[in-house]
């Protein structure tokens, strides 16, 4: 008797437990297995808010706590030009979702942007130094927004759950937690599927938005560059690698995308004029977190890809300084004083290439150049945090 | 099985945040962490005025739906209700106790000085959390119980004329049926999946020295916040043995 009630209560417990699964399944398969290259549609119209009252109402909330700690970050960039630079950007790209956009710019070195359900945007500095032109990043922007209008966080957040709850039950049928495993792997290619989708839309909306939708090409292809010589020097990935898997296969995906779908599209070098303003105006902030990172690696590639872009050259030469300073491998201290040496004969050198190249000089023990160095730095600088310091070394 | 560590961590990448004290304490939830109880460092509150005043720290409280899963749901109707019922008990609790209570101003209107605070004493608190009633014992502390936000916190309790901060912090798992049904399904095949629960702790720092002189940790099993009646019985033993004026 025992027995059959245990039994017919494991039935109605797996039926209940099912239940729960489907509810959860829904919207997670109804992706449109839309042809390859077709153009995706957006599926939410601007102006969204929450539908569903549990797992939609309840991340949303979850999500606004969230956002007040971005809001309330150490790390967030309040400089009006950046910020107004990269809303323009993303407002432009976004078209009418503009509205439902906060675009926030996260100090960070890492290559990262992230988009959340409510259309909180965090772009990262680590971002802005790798790309090229306005049009590139927009194509960052335009993948991330792709990801707010097809609802993903909510579409993946509903697939961890239905593959959790029906593997576990598999799991227990079979004593071993095999089919879990299955399903984190169902998840990683469910991942992918919406990371091409986003791929595809953003560059549609690049190209309504008047962007170069090649720029979306042209930026993972420099990822991808960064990464194998990153690699090449036994650095860690990126982050943004982590999560989005970058392949050969991905980027001729968008490559084809572009050609068939638009195949008019401007193939005339990009303007880089924008990015480039904003890259001299901020790079001690942008650079000087990327050097403390020492992956000397990637530093390098990104000062070789900045001087070819016009990047003022007494910044450059400076941060090669840096580099070989905090380096300090065999030769490092002569190289460090050569690029801090040619900084200084720049038109548009800083002050802080004086003050550096003085600390190399006491290092080398010229203990007269030294103090030269550091009263150029304090003349240019009077009002410097390190004043004291500087005023010690010149009085030793 | 499905294990604290793993939902926390998928939790984190579902927001993409550092799971932090809230992963911290469902680990703990889901792992069954039982040691609970107070440690009150003061019998009497000090006070220049005739009874003393409470700052209340915006309280943390957040209801989830454990779903079948095992990932939670954050569920904002039970939440709400949550809050509106414990601001109420806490009010009518320092009524009875006499001791005056003043608010903070909402999140998003905190000052820097506040949020950072707000940002330090979660770091004090998980830690004591963890190393005070958590199995892993810090080894120089001897089992002491020093812990202090510094003298600097003093500043706000000048500004708000209050002698104590009161920081409370609540958060409730309920297993959807789906969840029950697998969870019994599961112990007839021996395996034990969690159920929900809830986790609640409450401290009081000394706003002139930065001193931890009091710190809660409420028993699980007894918690529930969003009728009037049961909100007061909470309250009660989220605030149990809290020193008193006289």
């Amino acid at each position: 008797m025992l027995r059959i009630l245990c039994f017919v209560y494991l039935c109605c417990s797996i039926a209940l437990a099912a239940a729960e699964m489907k509810q959860a399944a829904t919207g997670a398969n109804d992706q449109a297995e839309s042809s390859k290259l077709a153009i995706p549609q957006p599926r939410i119209p601007p102006g969204y808010q929450p539908i569903d009252r549990n797992t939609e109402k309840g991340l949303w909330m979850e999500l606004e706590d969230y956002e007040l700690s971005i809001q309330q970050s150490a790390l967030l960039i309040t400089d009006e030009p950046i910020n107004a630079y990269v809303r323009n950007a993303a407002c432009r790209v976004a078209g009418e979702y503009c509205g439902d956009l906060r675009v926030y710019v996260m100090r960070n070195p890492g290559f990262n942007a992230m988009m959340t359900a409510n259309g909180v945007m965090q772009i990262w500095t680590g971002l802005l130094v790798r790309v090229s032109s306005e049009d590139e990043l927009a194509a960052v922007i335009g993948h991330e927004l792709a990801h707010y209008t097809q609802l993903h966080t909510l579409e993946r957040l509903r697939r961890i759950q239905s593959n959790l709850a029906t593997s576990s039950v598999i799991d227990l049928l079979i004593g071993l937690p095999l089919s879990q495993m299955a399903a984190v792997a169902n998840i990683m290619s469910f991942n992918r599927e919406q990371e091409e989708e986003a791929d595809l839309l953003g560059v549609r909306f690049m190209h309504d938005s008047g962007y170069d939708p090649r720029a979306a090409v042209r930026v993972w292809e420099m990822l991808v560059e960064e990464e194998a010589n990153a690699a090449a020097k036994s650095e860690a990935a990126n982050i943004f690698t982590q999560t989005h898997p970058l392949s050969e296969q991905r980027i001729q995906t968008i490559s084809d995308f572009v050609e068939k779908n638009y195949p008019d599209a401007a193939t005339t070098t990009p303007d880089s004029s924008s990015h480039l303003a904003i890259l001299n105006r901020y790079y001690l902030l942008l650079m000087e977190d990327q050097i403390d990172t020492n992956r000397y690696g990637r530093t390098e590639t990104m000062l070789k890809h900045h001087r070819e872009l016009g990047v003022n050259p007494g910044l450059i030469d400076f941060f090669y300084g840096e580099m070989y300073r905090q380096r300090k491998a065999e030769g490092d201290l002569e190289r460090a004083r050569q690029a801090y040496e040619r900084a200084i004969q720049s038109d548009d050198t800083i002050a802080e290439a004086y003050r550096n190249l003085g600390y190399i000089q006491l290092k080398l023990d010229r203990p007269e150049l030294a103090r030269a160095r550091f009263r150029k730095y304090l003349e240019l600088e009077p009002d410097a945090d390190d004043r004291a310091m500087i005023e010690f070394y010149l009085e030793e | 099985m499905i294990s604290g560590p793993r939902i926390s961590s998928l939790i984190a990448v579902l927001f993409r945040k550092p799971p932090g004290l809230c992963a911290l304490l469902l680990t703990a939830l889901l792992t069954g962490c039982a040691t609970s109880g107070a440690v009150k460092q003061i019998d009497k509150l000090a006070s220049v005025d005739d009874s003393a005043t409470f700052l209340v720290m915006t309280p943390d409280i957040k209801y989830y739906l454990l779903t079948a899963s095992g990932v939670p749901e954050l569920e904002p109707e039970w939440t709400d209700s949550a809050r509106t019922h414990f601001a109420q008990a806490l009010q009518n609790f320092a009524d009875e106790r006499h001791f005056e209570i003043k608010n903070l101003p909402d999140q998003a209107n905190l000052t820097e000085l506040e949020i950072s605070y707000q940002k330090l004493y979660s770091a004090v608190g998980s830690t004591i959390l963890s190393h005070h009633y958590g199995p892993v014992k810090l080894p120089t502390k001897k089992g002491v119980f020093d812990w202090t936000l510094g003298p600097g916190v003093a500043e706000i309790g000048r500004n708000y004329d209050a002698d104590y901060a009161l920081f409370t912090y609540y958060r409730e798992y309920q297993a959807s049926g789906g969840r029950l049904a697998l969870s019994f399904f599961a112990a007839l095949m021996g395996v034990g999946l969690a159920t929900g629960g809830e986790i609640g702790f409450a401290s009081l720092i000394d706003l002139r020295s930065g001193e931890v002189v009091w710190f809660n940790k409420m028993p699980s099993g007894i918690g529930e916040l969003r009728d009037p009646e049961n909100a007061e019985k909470t309250v009660a033993n989220l605030f149990k043995n809290i020193p008193l004026n006289e």
